[in-house]
């Protein structure tokens, strides 16, 4: 008798479970570090921010008796009103019988922060909408909200310029300009000549050997390039005025947000706070987090924000 | 006096404008500032004296063509323009010199409250209320005779008052008398 498979299946292992995981992948979060965090608010949910204007200026003829103009003055308001919460339990007999049970706990604990700051992220990619929607936002005479103008409403480089067009006309600081856009957009800028065969829009390696390991892609007009997968998806119909004028409709269209210097302003009254304790009750361990902040568009000048389609 | 520095709506891209941030929006927004008047009226006796030189005016005073000079006031209360008394100079307000007063509201959409003439030539003629020569060192007290709502004022409101020449020789001083009353500009 041979000692086969088929008289003696009790000896195989059919399914064999492995000791690893499979876990999602993640995207890397990047839109938190062009938010400018307030630390002097350490009480209370509302902050003042008093705005002042510039002065003015008048003709004077010798002798005349002189103006003194009052200056113009204003108020910024931020809340602190974003209040998450994220957490789950392990009862007792799970741990009791559960191979995985240590990988879960440890694997599961770390994902409530993550997920919590995935919601901060996808906060920060909504403000967006402190435009105002299909219209084109105009500041200075430029517009800071319009549908890309390739083929199919796909982002071109001239929308890229018209951005920084709108932040120069704006008077916003040359340096620190980044603009976040979804990967569709960079899979335009690669099928565009000009970016992948010379750097005549700056230094594109990335973009030309295929990135870097980042999300990174390059430099254009002023602006360096992140990819995110956090942005909002809007549809609108936007009438954009010169440069690049005329009625455009983006569907399920990426947000891509175009910055400068202090867009976002944002206050962290709690970081994700970790509780952990047993539940005599239910027999069960218990893993809790909760984050509470503020944030909002601060500049609304320094905001420009492409509508592009895959 | 006149904004020198061009607000940014008008004046964008030239980078001269003066801006402020709107509370609404939080959106830098041109900043346009009220004209500040040489004069501000006063309840009490409720007269405005008012000379008229000819280059250089009083205070606050801004020659804003060749031939017209521009000054405002501002109204202490609600009330109507009564009349002006004009005390003139050497020089008689004939067809050749003379003045055309018109004074209006700039607050309320530049709503006419008095309109008067010295002499009769080309500008003195324009005036639709009064229209009367002056001899040479001659007072003559004129009553304005537009009592609409229209043409009163509120307190506050800006009154312009808009002097056009016949000639360059014409000299002289007025009051401007004001009355007080209840009713505002309608």
């Amino acid at each position: 008798m041979a000692l086969d498979t088929s008289n003696n299946s009790s000896l195989i292992r059919t399914n064999v479970w492995a000791n690893e995981v499979k876990d999602v992948l993640q995207e890397e979060l990047m839109l938190d570090s062009h938010v400018r965090w307030i630390t002097e608010f350490p009480d209370g949910d509302t902050l003042n921010i008093p705005t002042l204007s510039e002065m003015t200026v008048r003709n004077y003829s010798e002798g005349a008796q002189v103006t003194l103009d009052d200056p113009t003055t204003g108020n910024f308001t931020l809340s602190i009103d974003k209040y998450y919460q994220s957490g789950f339990k392990i009862p007792e007999k799970f741990r009791h019988d559960s191979f995985y049970v240590s990988v879960a706990e440890s694997n599961f604990v770390q994902k409530l922060t993550r997920a919590l700051l995935e919601q901060k992220e996808s906060d920060i990619a909504n403000l967006q909408g402190g435009q105002t929607a299909s219209n084109p936002n105009t500041i200075n005479g430029v517009d800071h909200r319009f549908v890309g103008t390739g083929t199919g409403e796909v982002v071109t480089l001239a929308d890229m310029q018209k951005a920084k067009l709108a932040l120069d006309k704006a008077k916003v600081m040359r340096g620190n300009r980044r603009c976040f856009v979804d990967p569709t957009v960079t899979y335009q800028l690669q099928q565009i000549s000009n970016v992948i065969q010379q750097d005549v829009y700056g230094s594109n390696a990335f973009v030309r050997e295929g990135m870097n390991g980042t999300a990174y892609v390059g430099r254009f007009a002023g602006f360096d390039l992140f990819e995110s997968l956090f942005l909002d998806t809007v549809t609108e119909s936007i009438t954009a005025t010169a440069p690049s004028a005329g009625a455009l409709t983006g569907t399920a269209a990426h947000a891509n947000m175009f910055l400068g210097e202090e867009a976002f302003i944002g206050a962290m009254r709690a970081m994700p706070d970790m509780d952990a304790w047993y539940d005599n009750n239910t027999r069960s361990d218990v893993y809790h987090v909760t984050m509470r902040y503020g944030i909002k568009l601060f500049r609304p000048e320094s905001l420009v924000v492409v509508l592009t389609e895959s | 006096m006149t904004q020198a520095r061009s607000p940014a709506g008008s004046g964008a891209g030239t980078g001269i404008g003066a801006e402020f941030i709107a509370d609404a929006t939080q959106i830098p927004t041109a900043l346009t500032f009220d004209e500040v008047p040489g004069v501000v009226n006063t309840l009490s006796p409720g007269l405005v004296h008012m000379d008229i030189i000819d280059g250089t005016l009083f205070s606050g005073t801004v020659e804003s063509t060749s031939a017209d000079f521009v000054w405002n006031m501002t109204a202490a209360d609600k009330g109507r323009i009564v009349g002006i008394t004009y005390a003139n100079g050497g020089t008689a307000m004939d067809s050749t010199n003379g003045w055309e007063l018109n004074f209006i509201n700039d607050t309320q959409a530049d709503a006419t409250c008095a309109y008067f003439g010295l002499g009769s030539g080309t500008e003195a003629a324009k005036a639709t209320d009064k229209d009367v020569a002056v001899a040479a060192n001659t007072t003559v007290t004129l009553s304005n005779s537009i009592v609409t709502t229209e043409s009163h004022f509120n307190r506050g409101d800006i009154i312009q008052v808009t002097a056009d020449r016949d000639g360059t020789a014409g000299v002289g001083s007025f009051r401007l008398l004001v009355s007080y009353e209840s009713q505002g500009h309608v």
